[in-house]
């Protein structure tokens, strides 16, 4: 008896519907919890896509609306159903968190969060261009308005950049349904052969670009650290994880699927050029910076650009004469990646979130010694950090794990690109390591050490309702580490389904991957040792760390700013004359702040929008309130029109 | 013959047993170069043996994770003694990867650096600092001479079968790509174990710790278990060196004469390699600390000559 697809769609879409209809009451408990209620459900049923869609034969849902651009259709194709579950799965334990710290939102708040929901769910399965450009809008419109609170210049920067974004993506898409005729984007079966291998070329690598802008491609990375050290942290959350799932899932079902991979390698190589620039600056980035959410904003757009870099990879391999194999596993791997990186990161921005609220602090040179105090907290945070760190047997280690081996399998050819591939590992080498050091610098400054203030002292209560997302959080990175090889054989599976790929894959993980025997190892040991040193017991006590004879106090400690100072000293010429140092002195307390203006900032989009303005002035003059002008460029308009439509 | 998995599990054993020999071994090293008489080679056990008895004293501002760290390391260190072949072609387990040896020796540096932050002193604070000032250019040096010896073997990543790939390649092994990695790897080597130039092992002067500073608040067994899978830290890159760079005279049949073969041949390499970081120690002073980057990035690029003159040549 398998699940009718209509029902599936109605619980999956009209509970959201239902929760943004009860978000225009007033402000009124029961709304924001009826919103709330509205939003879980469909976000269990989200969980459950990947197995209410897998025993159908057609899992696909055509809308009874009729219009001008054709049919709205869905499909779950296995790969789309698999991130919508995981997806689906993140945005709960981000509502379950929101629930006790949810008195600070307006019920409009809870509204949005429904109606994001749906636009993720519907842009993951969309299969036909309008529905997917109008769900894609509507992703960037709620999150705008869900950023409210946060600094207003970021928040536009971040409006501007991703809507151009936005056009570039409907800008492509347009092209497509041009190009094929039809609006179904499964149905368009390969642009590429409609329209050439140049102009596919030219169309991948503006869908890159497009959706880069959301993930936060070099130099479009501007609007993510300002916003998210200012944003509401649930909004923050979901911008990092579900719709960056949301982009990755569309970008590859786009170029794999619906346009097809050109044979040059010049696409794959600006692509992977662009994307090892955007790891390692994010990574550099990370290591420099003292605010939490602006490291974990660097962070997000490292991991993207992996991400983005393993498509490239996969592109290449698809078009080298070895067998599919190594294109099935580098694009496992991304989309491994990606999962991982939904939870991990959700997992750090909650804790993260949780131990804002608690003590109030914002930035890392306020915070120490949170591990005696919230010894719970720390557990997880420290799980999020391995994972994020890529230490093994996490869930972090195992996708990276998959992309350096793939790349290494691919061994030596006679083609060019082989010269490429050292030079990917050592990107994802230097990257990996970098951002692994900025997050035990994160964690370290965070709870290890003493406290810096008397806030991170003393923090306030914590309620359960908001470490039971994180607990489970953290059992998902674990889980997804240990037992990873289940999960690698359901998305091959479901991507040889997706993509209609044949392929064959001699036990390459199977070989030499083994996370669960390596834990079992690493807990035996610990264990055998732990026991050993319980029977012949010794005594333990307590002592003052050791001071050179003096009183510690509280900032008689390492900083974080001159933790990563060795660093900065040895990346000097890339970090370059973007360092400064301000000096505030007020009286009688005098504080150093280190600044590392972002060059791209500098370099690139402040010189554009000087141009824009400038050009803007310039066709401003023409504005000159003389009715006369007027009434000429009006006659010139019409004219120019009239030739137009007599000519073309 | 002897089952494999025997002999492996018999080799997994020595290598832990002898790793504070080797370190009393260089010590002794060092101390003759000195015309000095030196501890007896024995001493490393008998200091673990006696911080193992000991009390411990944990600092105030230590949480939960300063006493998880040292078991965790221990461990590490332990799992890794069981991936490395020693005398014979073959490791215990099947995880042994080659991926997974870089990723968990970075899982040892940094449970270290956090120990090295828990204290909240400046001690512990400045040798985690300039550890992962090191392990930003290791690392990846480390991943790239490692993936040489993979291409070079064609065998996958697969720890237990590279060796045998390689003695079967015979002369050909000897090409530009073996050597640049093996280069590359020795530097990586020397600083990986806090070493001179990189660091002085022998002093607890502020100017010089790395390694010393961040266990400089662990006391009793925390110490003991610190200082232990330092010691198998060591053994540890000297057995990878000795059977996966230079892998000739490694037994890859279980039968006696080959495993004794095998074994002479591991132990002569080892004091080979003891006596060269002797001689090195005794030979250059310890370097400024941003001089080390310049030898650091050596390694690097030796590392990435190596494997690209192997997709060239």
């Amino acid at each position: 008896m398998l699940f009718p697809v209509e029902l599936f769609v109605a619980l999956l879409v009209a509970p959201a519907i239902i929760g943004v209809v009860f978000s225009v009451f007033p402000r009124s408990r029961c709304a924001k919890a009826a919103s709330l209620i509205a939003c879980s459900i469909s976000c269990i049923a989200g969980i459950l896509t990947f197995f209410v869609m897998g025993p159908q034969p057609d899992p696909s849902y055509v809308f009874r609306v009729s219009s001008a651009f054709g049919t709205y259709n869905l499909e779950f194709d296995p790969l789309s159903s698999l991130m919508m579950s995981f997806s689906s799965f993140v945005f709960l334990m981000v509502l379950i968190h929101l629930v006790r710290s949810g008195s600070r939102y307006s019920p409009g708040y809870m509204g949005l969060m429904n109606l994001l929901f749906m636009s993720c769910m519907l842009a993951m399965c969309a299969d036909s261009v309008m529905i997917l450009l109008i769900s894609w809008e509507l992703i960037t419109l709620t999150t705008f308005l869900m950023l409210s609170g946060a600094d207003e210049t970021s928040r536009w920067r971040y409006f501007t950049i991703t809507h151009f974004g936005g056009l570039i993506i409907m800008a492509v898409f347009i092209a497509m349904w041009y190009a094929t005729g039809t609006t179904v984007l499964s149905e368009m079966g390969g642009v590429i052969s409609a329209v050439g291998e140049t102009v596919a070329g030219v169309m991948i690598f503006l869908l890159f670009i497009g959706f880069g802008t959301k993930l936060g491609m070099v130099p479009f990375h501007v609007w993510m650290p300002d916003l998210y050290d200012s944003a509401p942290m649930h909004t923050v959350t979901l911008l990092s994880t579900v719709c960056s799932n949301v982009a990755v899932l569309i970008l590859i079902k786009s170029t794999f699927l619906w346009i097809g991979v050109p044979d040059s390698y010049v696409l794959s190589m600006a692509i992977i050029a662009l994307a090892s620039v955007s790891a390692i600056w994010g990574a550099m980035e990370s290591l420099v910076r003292i605010k939490p959410r602006v490291i974990l904003a660097y962070s997000g757009m490292e991991n993207m650009s992996m991400i983005v870099l393993c498509l490239a990879i996969g592109m290449i391999f698809l078009k080298l004469d070895f067998d599919n194999s190594l294109f099935i596993m580098i694009l496992v791997a991304a989309i491994l990646h990606t999962i991982n990186h939904s939870f991990f990161k959700s997992l750090m921005l909650l804790s993260l979130g949780t131990v804002e609220n608690s003590t109030g602090v914002h930035t890392m040179e306020r915070m120490g010694g949170l591990a005696k105090v919230l010894p719970l907290l720390s557990v997880f945070a420290i799980i999020g950090t391995a994972s994020m760190a890529a230490v093994p047997p996490m869930n972090g280690f195992v996708s990276e794990w998959l992309m350096i081996k793939t790349v290494i399998d691919a061994g030596v050819g006679d083609s060019v690109i082989n010269i490429v591939l050292p030079l990917i590992v050592a990107v994802l080498g230097i990257c990996g390591t970098m951002a692994a050091v900025s997050y035990v610098r994160l964690y370290g400054f965070m709870f290890l050490g003493r406290p810096r203030s008397a806030a991170a002292a003393e923090p306030g209560r914590i309620s359960p309702s908001s470490m039971v997302p994180l607990g489970v959080l953290s059992c998902a990175c674990i889980a997804l580490g240990v037992l990873s090889i289940p999960v690698i054989y359901t998305i091959i599976d479901s991507m040889r389904k997706t993509l209609a790929i044949t392929y064959e894959i001699e036990n390459i993980i199977a070989d030499s991957f083994h996370p669960v025997a390596i834990s079992a190892v690493l807990i035996a040991v610990c264990l055998i040792l732990y026991a050993l040193f319980r029977v012949f017991r010794r005594g333990s006590r307590s002592v003052k760390t050791w001071g050179c004879g003096t009183d510690l106090d509280d900032n008689m400690q390492y900083s974080p700013s001159g933790f990563t100072q060795p660093l900065v000293h040895v990346f000097h010429p890339l970090y370059g004359d973007v360092s400064e140092l301000i000096e505030n002195d007020s009286g009688s307390t005098r504080t150093y702040n280190v600044h590392f203006k972002d060059p791209f900032t500098k370099y690139v989009m402040r010189p554009i929008g000087r141009g824009v303005l400038s050009l803007s002035e310039r066709i401003g003059r023409i504005q000159n309130g003389n009715i006369q002008s007027y009434l000429g460029y009006i006659m010139i308009a019409l004219i120019v029109t009239l030739l137009g439509v007599r000519f073309i | 013959m002897i089952p494999d998995i025997l002999v492996s599990a018999i080799q997994a054993v020595i290598l832990i047993s002898i790793s504070p020999l080797i370190y009393g071994t260089v010590n002794k090293f060092k101390a003759w170069m000195q015309h000095r008489k030196g501890a007896s080679v024995l001493q490393p056990y008998r200091d673990l043996g006696k911080l193992f008895r000991k009390d411990e004293a944990v600092s105030d501002s230590a949480s939960w994770l300063f006493r998880v760290i040292p078991y965790v390391c221990l461990a590490t260190m332990t799992l890794l003694a069981l991936m490395v072949p020693f005398m014979f072609n073959g490791v215990l387990a099947p995880y042994g990867d080659l991926i997974t040896m870089v990723y968990l020796f970075t899982l040892y540096r940094f449970a270290m650096v956090l120990g090295g932050l828990e204290g909240g002193s400046a001690f512990g604070g400045m040798g985690s600092s300039r550890t992962l000032m090191m392990s930003v250019l290791i690392e990846p040096a480390l991943l790239l001479s490692l993936m040489t010896v993979c291409v070079l073997s064609g065998g996958g990543t697969s720890i237990g079968d590279m060796p045998e790939l390689i003695l079967a390649m015979g002369a050909a092994a000897f090409c530009p790509a073996l050597i640049l990695a093996t280069a590359s790897f020795i530097i990586t080597l020397v600083a990986e174990n806090a070493r001179i130039p990189f660091d002085n092992p022998a002093t607890h002067l502020e100017l010089t710790m790395m390694h010393e500073g961040m266990v400089l608040e662990y006391s009793g067994r925390g110490l003991a278990m610190m200082e232990l899978a330092s010691m198998m830290r060591l053994t540890v890159f000297f057995t990878i060196l000795g059977t996966l760079f230079v892998p000739w005279g490694i037994a890859v049949t279980t039968d006696i004469p080959s495993l004794a073969v095998g074994f002479a041949t591991i132990i002569i390499k080892i004091l080979v390699f003891a006596f060269a970081v002797a001689i090195l120690e005794n030979s250059v002073t310890k370097s400024r600390l941003f001089k080390i980057q310049n030898i650091l990035t050596a390694s690097f690029v030796l590392a990435m000559l190596a494997i690209v003159s192997l997709y060239i040549l």
